[in-house]
Formats: C-alpha cells, sequence, structure tokens
C-alpha cells in the first residue's frame, strides 16, 4: 500500500473491520424476516412494470405526518 | 480553515462506496459534487484514499496524490487531514468484494455543528444515531400498504 507514512504508525479510528452496509440494513430493518424484507426493498428500487405503484411508495415514504406504528 | 475549538466540530462521519468488478464508470460527477458540498460549506472533507481489493483479497490503497488526474479534487488534496491510518484501511477493506474499488472519505459534518453544539451546551448527549436506507423505509412503507390491503 503506497500510502503516506504518516499513517502508517498513526492510530487507527475505525475501531474494528467494518461490515457491508446491506447486512447491518437487513439487520436493523423492521420486520420478522429481514431476508424477506430484503427482497422487498429490491422490489421497491428495481425497475419494473408498476412505476406508479413504486412512486406512490416513495411518495407514502416521504411524505410529512404520516406516523408508523 | 480558521480556528475552532472541540466543542465547534460537527460530528464526523466515514463512508465506503464500493464499484463492484463491471460497474466502474467514472465520469468525474461524484467527484464534482462532493467539492460542491466542501466548497458550500455543508461537509469538511478531511480524508479520501482509493482503495482497491485484487481477488485474492490484497488490498491497495491510493493517496489522493497518487491518482494521475485529480480534477475537481485537485484544491481539495491539500486540506486534507489524513485521519484514516493504515490500520484502518483493512478494516474499511473488510467490507469489499475481491474485484473491486472503492473511495473511503472521512468528512466533518459542518452543517451539524451548531446544532450540536447547542446540544451540548443545554447538557445533552448524543446516545444514538444512524442511518435508515431509503430502500427500508419504502420497503416498511410497502409492507403496509400491503398489510392495509390484507384488512380492507
Amino acid at each position: 500500500m503506497p500510502l503516506h507514512p504518516a499513517r502508517i504508525a498513526a492510530v487507527g479510528v475505525i475501531g474494528g473491520p467494518v461490515a457491508k452496509t446491506a447486512v447491518v440494513a437487513a439487520a436493523v430493518t423492521p420486520g420478522p424476516s429481514p431476508v424477506a424484507k430484503a427482497a422487498v426493498v429490491g422490489a421497491a428500487v428495481s425497475p419494473g412494470p408498476s412505476p406508479v405503484a413504486k412512486a406512490a411508495v416513495v411518495t407514502a415514504a416521504v411524505t410529512p405526518g404520516r406516523r408508523r406504528f | 480553515m480558521s480556528e475552532r475549538t472541540l466543542d465547534e466540530l460537527g460530528p464526523v462521519d466515514f463512508l465506503v462506496v464500493e464499484f463492484p468488478a463491471g460497474q466502474q464508470y467514472f465520469t468525474g460527477e461524484g467527484a464534482l459534487e462532493l467539492v460542491k458540498l466542501h466548497d458550500a460549506g455543508i461537509i469538511r472533507i478531511m480524508d479520501v484514499l482509493i482503495l482497491q481489493k485484487a481477488e485474492d483479497g490484497t488490498v491497495m490503497a491510493q493517496e489522493l496524490s497518487d491518482l494521475p488526474e485529480l480534477g475537481e479534487l485537485e484544491g481539495l488534496e491539500e486540506q486534507l487531514a489524513q485521519t484514516l491510518a493504515e490500520e484502518d484501511v483493512l478494516h474499511l477493506a473488510a467490507a469489499m468484494e475481491p474485484g473491486s474499488i472503492a473511495a473511503a472519505l472521512v468528512y466533518e459534518n459542518v452543517w451539524a455543528a451548531p446544532f450540536a453544539s447547542a446540544m451540548r451546551r443545554a447538557g445533552g448527549q448524543l446516545i444514538a444515531n444512524g442511518r435508515i436506507p431509503i430502500q427500508a423505509i419504502a420497503a416498511a412503507v410497502e409492507a403496509d400498504m400491503a398489510l392495509e390491503a390484507e384488512g380492507a
């Protein structure tokens, strides 16, 4: 690694190996089945035959005043 | 940067953006947008490293100054604080897939500094924070809609 010499002996700030964000996101997503939820996430952002329905989802997600309990 | 006390600093975040093998379409657009955020005082770029993970898992890190053409990042390079140490490179690269290239970025959220200072002066302390991917919010709303439809 052709790093700047100052980095070599420096104390790290990250603290440990970093997990891939997708794994973390699945773990904290509400719902009984993170795997199934991940599939829904994929569907929500994937191009497909129903752009109107997806637009409605995104609109609902960012609409002020909406509370989910 | 002018002298600032510790209390005036905003929270510092890091992120790693991975470009998997076969999905590396570098146009300079990302660098341009990053510099815009820095120049606007929304964030302060503290460190940038380019990481490359070979198929055998070995990691190579490049300083910005090692890049052949810095483009929009040229003015930024001199202002970096070199926050990341060598051991951080390995920690960050743990999230990368073999064959990928990644940009590791450390930045201060300058926009949050006044609010954070005010909270500290009021006796507050940060006890939790995190990021919710917009995809997760959309998925939760979609799941709600599905439940509502089932109940209708």
